[in-house]
């Protein structure tokens, strides 16, 4: 254990010598944390709204929650030049007449619409935008089809209708949780942290694999031969990691969706050591730290498109379990065997 | 003199780069492919593009609940879901199964008392689940969406056991479902024809990238910047004594900086080009097209190298050696590409960080993409290397270690 230390020592100390390092890794929560402050003032698709007239279709969209932000604009030409000018990503215009409009939509007449929505372009974020729109009409719709349908079917009067129709509270009706019970981050700013932060440790290792040409070419472990020999440079990476990591950990906490300090600490801890491995393997297929550092960007790239980090992967699902940072957001639990997998590929591969 | 040995100091460097450029340009084509996987991921930006490979989601309901059977169903085949996603039905030990193995991206459970406790202040909400920070903007949509559906479908059950209702009450001797069918009819064509209720006007992006354009400008810009990193053997490689002893022989370090960065501009402008070229022959391969009309690629590229190339000479000259250089540069180009709109588009970040993005010299860079003013990138770009200049100037003269 004592060896252990001393060699962490030894690989830790080159890394602090220079203020640089230290102060690269408190900047990263000092961002995270930035970005936190930042995502209170939350972002999203953003809709002006102008309506002629109030109406409680408007009101049920002010008060939802969701990543769709409304606000209110004074007058149509407004809300068009929000557009325009990209302020807005799009415009709902209520019309006063919106109410006839519905009227005529419940009872199958030709409507024109009670909304003038006005976009750049239709875009799928839109599309799904829309769909918020028409729930929150659709309230008012369901409520005259049904007054029109009593009327028709059982000569009431439309006036006395109201209390048989349940109205449903317009209030949260999804509750979002993740898997181990939490809840999940669900800022748009913040939702891509801890991929990004996936990406900087893949990075970081890759730079330590870099850095351990030059310690290989001046033969500094030369002596250390055999078994021990073959892990030297993935513990050196892994201790590389390990600072990184540390603050990584206390970025997360500014995150929703944070496991608590000691699982996270110890996901952290296996995707190091998987990191490691990964990045010796790349060493010792590299051959070369130009070769490597010419290959790092797209092995980053490809990290970064193989990963639940902006959106979706979509890759066969053996491709995406050769995929350290995947592994760590999806199934952690499976980190440590493949990094002893891939440590013991790497030291098969002659240098 | 000072030209001759400025022009010097440019072959020399360019020989040091040349040295380096056969493993970069492998680099520049695999990055391009890497991108082409990411940008596969949002090449159906535009609605309507049943060919992409979609989202998948499970949904965990009471196959014997109508409603919920309706829901689902509707989430299936409405134009607004089924190109973005798959919904499948499953139960919920399937569903832990697919999000954990990576089959499914999150999973809807709708409790079998859903719709019964839709109207008290008690409800028992759907839940959805994902894994903590691994679910996307696309996703957390999808789930709006969702829950959009299911208002339409709770408000038609309301509506539905009202009439049941208000007949039974009124009229005990009839029949309370006479006219039921007829009602349920009515409600389904109100759902199939809730876009109705609007009428769209597309009023172009005058000016402004259109979506598939930012993308396209978003996804080159990023995978430029990231290409930087392979540089890193460029700028860890300057020899110091070098440049001491060229500054005190008529290079003083200002020029040697104006070297350096016009040799790295020319590396990332025909690096640029490249990605711009193979980015767009990817796109026509795959019958893509961008709808707006871009910059000319020789000019979106000379302003692509030029902030790219200042922001680097600025971050190896204050961090030169590897593992932190590296460390800097991505954390730079993280959270300038986010900021400057390469990942979502800039109008989705509140309003401070849409301001700081569009003054960054990336989210400059970016907007150059559209036929933006080139004079804020020449600006940053100015005011790096002054930097850098003064920088390489001050360590020279042993002020800085």
């Amino acid at each position: 254990m004592k060896k252990l230390l001393v060699w962490y020592a030894l690989f830790t100390k080159r890394l602090f010598r220079r203020p640089v390092f230290p102060i690269l890794l408190l900047c990263i929560p000092l961002l995270i944390g930035t970005l936190a402050l930042a995502a209170q003032n939350e972002g999203g698709i953003r809709v002006a709204v102008v309506q002629e007239k109030e109406f409680d279709a408007v009101k049920r969209l002010l008060d939802s929650e969701s990543l769709i932000k409304y606000e209110l604009y004074p007058s149509e030409e407004s809300a068009r030049e929000a557009v325009a000018s990209a302020k807005a990503d799009t415009a709902w215009i209520f019309r006063a007449g919106a109410e006839a409009e519905i009227q005529k939509l419940a009872t199958g007449k030709h409507t024109s619409g009670a909304v003038t929505v006005i976009e750049r372009e239709d875009t799928v974020f839109l599309h799904m935008a829309r769909e918020q729109l028409a729930a929150a009409l659709y309230p008012d719709v369901s409520f005259a089809l049904f007054s029109d349908h009593i009327e028709k079917q059982w000569g009431a009067d439309k006036s006395t209708v109201r209390g048989y129709y349940a109205l449903t509270a317009y209030k949260p009706i999804i509750a979002f949780e993740s898997l181990d019970g939490q809840k999940p981050e669900t800022s748009l700013l913040l939702m891509p942290v801890r991929g990004m932060l996936t990406l900087l440790l893949a990075l970081t290792a890759l730079a330590s694999a870099i850095y351990w040409y030059a310690d290989a070419e001046r033969g500094a472990f030369s002596r250390i031969s055999g078994v021990q020999g073959q892990l030297l440079p993935i513990f050196s990476h892994f201790c590389t990691l390990l600072p990184a990591a540390v603050v990584s950990v206390a970025a997360l906490a500014f995150t929703g969706g944070f496991r608590g300090w000691l699982t996270e600490s110890a996901q952290l801890m296996a995707l190091c050591l998987a990191l490691s491995a990964f990045s010796e393997l790349m060493r010792k297929i590299c051959r070369s730290p130009e070769l490597l550092g010419a290959l790092t960007p797209a092995v980053l790239v490809a990290l970064l498109a193989l990963s639940p980090v902006f959106t979706e992967p979509q890759a066969p699902k053996w491709v995406l379990y050769l995929v350290p940072s995947f592994l760590y957001l999806r199934n952690a639990a499976l980190l440590v065997p493949y990094a002893i997998v891939l440590a013991a590929v790497a030291s098969v591969i002659k240098e | 003199m000072v030209m001759r040995m400025l022009l010097i100091y440019i072959i020399l460097q360019s020989k040091r780069l040349l040295s380096l450029l056969p493993r970069l340009l492998i680099g520049t084509v695999a990055v391009v492919i890497a991108g082409a996987l990411a940008a596969g991921l949002v090449s159906g930006v535009r609605a309507g593009d049943e060919s992409r490979v979609k989202t998948r989601i499970g949904v965990v309901y009471d196959e014997g609940d109508s409603y919920a059977r309706a829901g689902v169903g509707a989430l299936r085949h409405f134009d607004s879901s089924r190109n973005e996603a798959e919904f499948i039905a499953m139960d919920e030990a399937q569903a832990k199964a697919g999000l954990i193995d990576g089959s499914l991206t999150a999973y809807l459970y709708i409790p079998g008392d859903f719709f019964t406790t839709m109207y008290s202040d008690d409800i028992n909400p759907m839940r959805f689940v994902t894994l903590s920070g691994s679910a996307g903007l696309d996703t957390r949509l999808l789930t709006e969406m969702a829950e959009s559906i299911v208002r339409l479908m709770a408000e038609t059950q309301a509506a539905e056991y009202g009439a049941v209702e208000y007949a039974r009450e009124n009229f005990p001797d009839s029949n309370p479902y006479e006219g039921y069918d007829d009602l349920i009819d009515r409600y389904f064509a109100a759902v199939l024809d809730r876009d109705k209720l609007y009428s769209v006007e597309i009023i172009g992006y005058n000016g402004n990238l259109s979506f598939a354009g930012h993308f396209f400008a978003g996804i080159t810009f990023m995978l430029s910047a990231f290409w930087g990193i392979g540089l890193s053997p460029f700028f860890s490689r300057r020899s110091r004594e070098l440049g001491n002893m060229l500054s005190v022989r008529a290079l003083p370090a200002p020029l040697q900086v104006a070297g350096e960065a016009t040799v790295i501009f020319a590396a990332h402008f025909i690096n640029a080009v490249l990605v711009l070229a193979l980015g767009k022959a990817l796109l026509d391969l795959a019958g893509v097209t961008i709808p707006d009309k871009l910059n000319n690629f020789a000019a979106v590229a000379a302003l692509t190298a030029l902030c790219l190339s200042s922001t680097e000479m600025l971050i190896f000259e204050l961090v030169p050696l590897p593992p932190a250089s590296l460390m800097a540069h991505f954390i730079n180009t993280a959270a300038q590409c986010f900021t400057a709109g390469c990942v979502y588009p800039r109008s989705f970040f509140p309003e401070p960080l849409r301001t700081i993005g569009a003054l960054m010299p990336f989210g400059a860079a970016i907007d150059c993409y559209g036929g933006g003013s080139a004079l804020a990138v020449t600006i940053w770009a100015i005011l790096l290397l002054c930097l850098t200049g003064g920088i390489r100037l001050a360590r020279q003269r042993g002020g800085v270690s």
